[in-house]
Parts: structure tokens; sequence; C-alpha cells
């Protein structure tokens, strides 16, 4: 066998990681716990998620109409707004906005969008100091990490981590208790909230009739960003759109009550323009910059779904694979099962091929998505596409070549069933599990228990006992 | 750099991605509303429940007069001076009799840093909604001269005036008075504040106060 793959490698590391897997799984039960009661409470919650599919839907499928419209009305209201084919279109708009504008500092809140493009980057490579402002994100910029939740980015930082990051920050020792390190980050961040040139957001809703920017978070860093920089950026994927607020109102209820199983979020926040004359805060500046980066190639396609995505979060906190390797293993901006999905899609499957594997198939996620995204349907489509396009492994090709040959002959079959039991004999523990498979089971038992075939065939117990208790060849009962 | 063209060149790559030689638009599917029949004691008393439930603090008081008795304890309680608030006549009457405490009316004609400064150090803000909503304990507010998105954010305190009548019973009841409208025809901003800021991002564990106010007070006028 040759070496492990960059995924395995990440797979094995988070599997060591036991402070990460115990946080997992209890953010996981928090914030699903959470989902399950906010849809019991709305009472009609399958009706809600019919509608919030039908509006994505309509949304994607007439993507450049409600676009155009949009566009339109931010520039009625006084923004401006670019269309960046790539992420490098984006990153050169925005910093061509900063240098002509002179920023020396940028304040940013929570956006996956940002980090698909590594927009952190480009710009400090252009000398402007970038802050994270979300705690959470705050946390991992400090740590030079990415973010391992949609929603909860830091889980896999435990407070001592925390602590050490931000006492190296602050230049003293400050306590572990989050009273104490939620404080120093609200001082700490609200300097660079006041002296910040330029503040970039992200984008959870626009609003295609009046040209609006929906944000939601509970910290309200995304309202400081957008209110007090002179410069407002507004980073969104092309598909974020509803068409008129009645539809924003059912999105917003599902993609709350779904992330945290919140009514609404502390802060809800639609911005329609540039602050206006009379005004004393707010931007000077809005521009509003729509991403495609990969996203068009997936219109007109059977994958037109993914785009249906208000990243909420709810698929990773049913995912039982998310549940044992963490955000990270995925190797992207977005893991669980819509990064399964999406990744692969946005970046190619010759560099992503694994992760539709890293899935069960149980179908969580997909009955999870408030706007019922077929997730683990697409997974299959992705791993059809990945063996007709010959991308499968080599040995993965020969074991499905092997197995139908011995699959065809009945007396093949047995005889492979027999050595199956023998080979593996001296390898299982007591409870008859193989922890450390060879040659091609290698792989799958580096990270979970391989069951060891039965002592007695099913063949030869159906020989001995199952024809007297049961049925008779015929299907008749005696 | 010209952005219509670049405008142009990718709307037309989607419409063909989508199988169209269009634009064409189709109205948006419609669904049920629901529409809950509430009386205005129950949209109180699950506006208060539903505050109470992300830590707002909601008291019902009768009458202006209670209601600068109540402000007064309340900045007494929190030391709330010096107290920013929006300028507006209603607001003025009811902070004046604050004796001992630093009032400071956002006037939009004054410098905007110096403004933004004194929310700064302002120990608390005093706004009135345009709006509250019973289905999740929220308030509305909503751009416009005079109403700065400082006051309701900078300082570690935030009281709300919200009068009974414009208590409303859900959320799209806010949404559906924003229609299609051009240009500046829906406010520069509508900020929906729900209880006091918070964050579960150190180890799942709440805190409170983050980056935005840590107590939250609405006074609902009757």
């Amino acid at each position: 066998m040759n070496g492990k793959s960059a995924f395995q490698e990440r797979v094995g590391k988070a599997l060591e990681d036991d402070f990460l897997r115990r946080s997992v799984r209890e953010t996981q039960d928090r914030l699903r716990g959470g989902r399950v009661a906010a849809a019991a409470d709305w009472g009609d919650w399958e009706a809600l998620r019919t509608r919030g599919e039908a509006i994505r839907r309509h949304t994607v499928e007439h993507l450049d109409v409600y676009l155009d419209r949009f566009a339109t009305r931010v520039e009625e209201a006084g923004g401006h707004i670019f269309f960046a084919d790539t992420a490098e279109d984006a990153r050169r708009y925005i910093l061509q906005l900063a240098v002509a504008k002179g920023v020396s500092s940028v304040v940013k809140s929570k956006s996956m969008v940002s980090e698909e493009i590594g927009l952190n980057h480009a710009l400090e490579a252009e000398g402007v100091e970038v802050t994270e402002t979300d705690l959470g994100e705050f946390i991992i910029q400090l740590a030079g990490e990415t973010p391992s939740h949609i929603i909860a980015p830091a889980i896999h930082k435990n407070r001592k981590q925390v602590a050490e990051l931000f006492s190296r920050e602050a230049g003293r020792t400050l306590s572990d208790a989050t009273e104490a390190l939620t404080a120093y980050a609200r001082r700490r961040l609200r300097e660079k909230f006041l002296r910040a040139d330029m503040g970039i957001t992200g984008c959870n809703f626009g609003v295609a009739e009046s040209g609006s920017v929906v944000l939601v978070s509970n910290e309200g860093n995304a309202r400081l960003t957008s209110s007090l920089p002179r410069i407002h950026v507004v980073v969104m994927g092309m598909e974020r759109l509803v068409p008129r607020w009645k539809d924003l109102d059912v999105l917003l209820t599902l993609l709350t009550r779904s992330a945290t199983g919140q009514k609404i979020t502390s802060y809800v926040t639609a911005i329609t323009g540039p602050r206006r004359s009379g005004d004393a805060d707010g931007p000077e500046e809005l521009h509003i910059v729509v991403v495609d980066n990969g996203r068009s190639a997936l219109l007109g396609t059977k994958y037109q779904h993914v785009l249906h995505c208000i990243r909420c979060g709810a698929c990773l906190n049913v995912c039982p694979v998310y549940r044992h390797i963490g955000g990270h293993a995925y190797g992207s901006v977005y893991s669980g099962p819509i990064g399964a999905v999406l990744t692969p899609l946005l970046n190619g499957l010759e560099k992503y091929g694994e992760l539709p594997y890293a899935s069960s198939l149980c179908g969580a996620c997909t009955e999870a998505c408030p706007v019922r995204i077929p997730l683990h349907e697409l997974l299959l489509e992705l791993r059809r596409d990945q063996v007709e396009e010959g991308l499968s492994p080599r040995v993965e090709q020969m074991a499905f070549r092997g197995f139908a040959w011995m699959a065809e002959d009945p007396k093949r079959f047995f005889a492979a069933a027999k050595l199956g039991q023998w080979l593996t004999r001296p390898l299982a523990d007591e409870a008859g599990r193989l922890k450390k498979g060879m040659g091609p089971l290698s792989p799958w038992t580096e990270s979970r228990d391989f069951p060891r075939p039965a002592s007695q065939a099913f063949r030869d117990w159906w020989r001995r006992e199952g024809r007297r208790e049961g049925g008779t060849d015929d299907g008749s009962t005696r | 750099m010209d952005q219509p063209d670049n405008r142009r060149r990718f709307l037309a790559r989607l419409s063909e991605r989508l199988g169209k030689s269009r634009r064409e638009s189709a109205p948006p599917p419609e669904g049920e509303t629901r529409e809950e029949k509430l009386t205005e004691e129950e949209r109180i008393s699950r506006f208060l429940h539903n505050l109470s439930l992300l830590g707002g603090r909601g008291v019902r008081i009768r009458g202006r007069e209670e209601l600068k008795r109540r402000l007064m304890e309340d900045v007494e309680g929190d030391k709330a001076s010096p107290l920013i608030f929006w300028k507006d006549a209603f607001l003025e009457e009811i902070t004046d009799d604050l004796s001992n405490v630093e009032r400071i009316p956002w006037e939009s004609g004054r410098d905007a840093a110096e403004l933004i400064r004194d929310a700064e150090r302002a120990k608390a803000g005093l706004v009135r909604a345009d709006w509250g909503v019973a289905s999740t304990g929220s308030i509305a507010l909503i751009g416009g001269q005079g109403r700065g998105r400082s006051v309701s954010l900078l300082p570690p305190v935030l009281f709300v005036v919200l009068n009974r009548e414009n208590l409303l019973s859900d959320t799209g009841n806010v949404w559906s008075r924003f229609g299609e409208t051009r240009g500046e025809g829906v406010p520069a901003y509508i900020h929906w504040i729900t209880g006091p800021s918070r964050s579960a991002d150190i180890e799942g564990d709440l805190s409170i106060g983050v980056h935005g106010p840590y107590r939250v007070s609405v006074y609902l006028l009757e």
C-alpha cells in the first residue's frame, strides 16, 4: 500500500485529539438539541422547510434576474456593486479599494466566503492589518488556524489555550475564566473597531427588491463592523439572495432556529446603502462584492441544489462522521456534509475526491437541512462521477472487479467467505473485532474497527437450521 | 474598472447556464403566512417571555411619570452616567429630571468623530423602539435624523422605550412594511435587537456583553 493521504493524516490527527472529540460532541449535542426544540416550538416545521426550499429553488432558478435587480437597487441607494468571476477578482477589487482609500486597518466579522477567497492573507501581504472580531474567529486568528465549524469556529480550542493566546496578545497573564477572557476581547477589539478604516462583513441574505444586505450575529460584531469604519465592504456568495422581505422572514426563521435553536439571534441588521445625509455614523461608502468562484458552473447541473444552502450548520451537528473527525479534517473552509459536497464541486474531485466518502450515507444531514437539500444523494452522485471519470483509486477498481468475479459463482463466493473467516482469525480481539487490518483493509481499520466474519457462514446455518423453522423453498408455510 | 461591462458579462453567464435565452422573471412562490390573532395582553406576555429567554429585561410601565421614576432608579442602579440618547423631544423630556447625570443627545449637526467618542465613553444608551415583536421578544430600530447607530451599540447598558401600540405579533409584520422600494425609500439601517450581546465561543460557555451591551432593559409604555 502507498502512504497515507493528506486527508487520512488529518483524520488520524483528529482522532487522537481527545479534547477535540469531546468538544465536537458537546457542541453537536447542544446545537442539535436547540434546533429540535425550536422546530417543535414552531409547530408545522415541515411546512416551513418546504416553503424555504421553494423560495431557495425559485431564487436560484432566476438568479440572473434577482442579481440584476439587487445590483440596480444597491446603486440607487448609493452603494457600489462589483461582480467577481473568481476569488482573485474579488481580492483584487478589495485590495485596490484599500490602497486607493488609504486603508491601513480592517476589522472583519465572520464570513465564510471571505475565508474561501483567502482575503486576509491578500490584505496582510499588502501591509494592511486585518482583525477578525467574532470571538471565535479572533481566537483562531491569533492561533493562525482556520474555522472548524461554520457557526462555532473555535470549538477545537480549550480555555487554557485561549488564555495562552490572549495572554501573549495582552503581554500579561490572563485568567482562563470565561468572563475575564471575554472582557479582554471586548476591550481589545473595541480599540480596533474605533480606529479601523474599513469593515468587511459577509452577507447572510441580500434582499433583491430593495438592495439590502442582512447580517445576523449574537455578539454584535457585525453591527460594529458595519457601523463604525468609514468604508463597509460586503463579500457575498452570488447565491445569497432572496426576492422580497417576506421571503427573508421565512429564511431567517429557518436559519436561526436551525443554527442554534434561537427564535432570532441577538442582532439582525438590514443595511440599505451607505449613511444618509444628516447621519453622523454609519459608513460613508458601501461596496458589495458578488462572488462566483465556481458557483455558476453548478447552475443547470444536478448539483444546482447545493446553492440553496443558507449556511446554518445543522448538517454538521447531526453528522456521525463530523462527530468523530471535526472540521479541520475536511481540509477546506466548508466542513461537514455540506463541505463534503461543496468543496469537491468548487475545487475539483482530483484534489478533494476523498470527501464524498467521508459519509456513512445515513441521511441525517438531509433530514436536518432546513431547505431540504438532498445532501447524501449529492454525495452519492459525486461518488458516481468519480467512478465514471476513472478517478476512483486503482485498488478500489481492482477490488470491485475481483468482487464481481467472486460473487458471480456460488462456489467461488462460498470459498471466499470461508477464506475470510480463516484469514482474519489471528487478527481479531476477544470481541471478535479487527482493530488492525492488513493489506487493503488497513485504511478502514486505521480509523475504525472491522467486524470479523462470523464463525459460521449464513449459508451453512441456513442449510442446517433455516429450512426447518422458516418457510419452504416455494414460499408457502408449513 | 468598467463595472457595467463586468456586470453584464457575469449575468449573461448565469442566464446561459440556467438554460434560458432571457432574463424573464417569474413571481416568487407564495405560501401560507401565519397570522396569529393575539389579544394585546397575549402579545405583551409573549413579548416579555421571549425577551427574557435571551436574557433581556422587560418592564411594564404605566404612564410617563412612572417611566421617569423607573428610568431614574435604573440609571442610578447601573451608574449610567454619561447617558447618551437619540435626539427626540420625548426622550429629552423623560431624561430632563435626571440630576447628577451627564446627558448627551445625539445631535446630527455635531462632529461625527466626537459623537462616536461620546457614545464610547457613555455608560448607557437610550433609544425609542419603532416596533416590538411578541414572537421573538425583539425591538426594531430604524435609521433617521438624530438616531445614531452607536447609541444602541457602544455603551454597556441599553435602555429602550417601546410604546404598547407598536408591539406587533410577528417578525413578518415588521418586514412587510418595507415593500419594494427604490433608492432611499428603505431606511439606511433596520436594527433588530433581542436581549444583550452574547457568545458561546469559549468552550460553549455562555458569556454576555462580548461586543454590544451586556444589559438591555425595555420599558413597555402603556
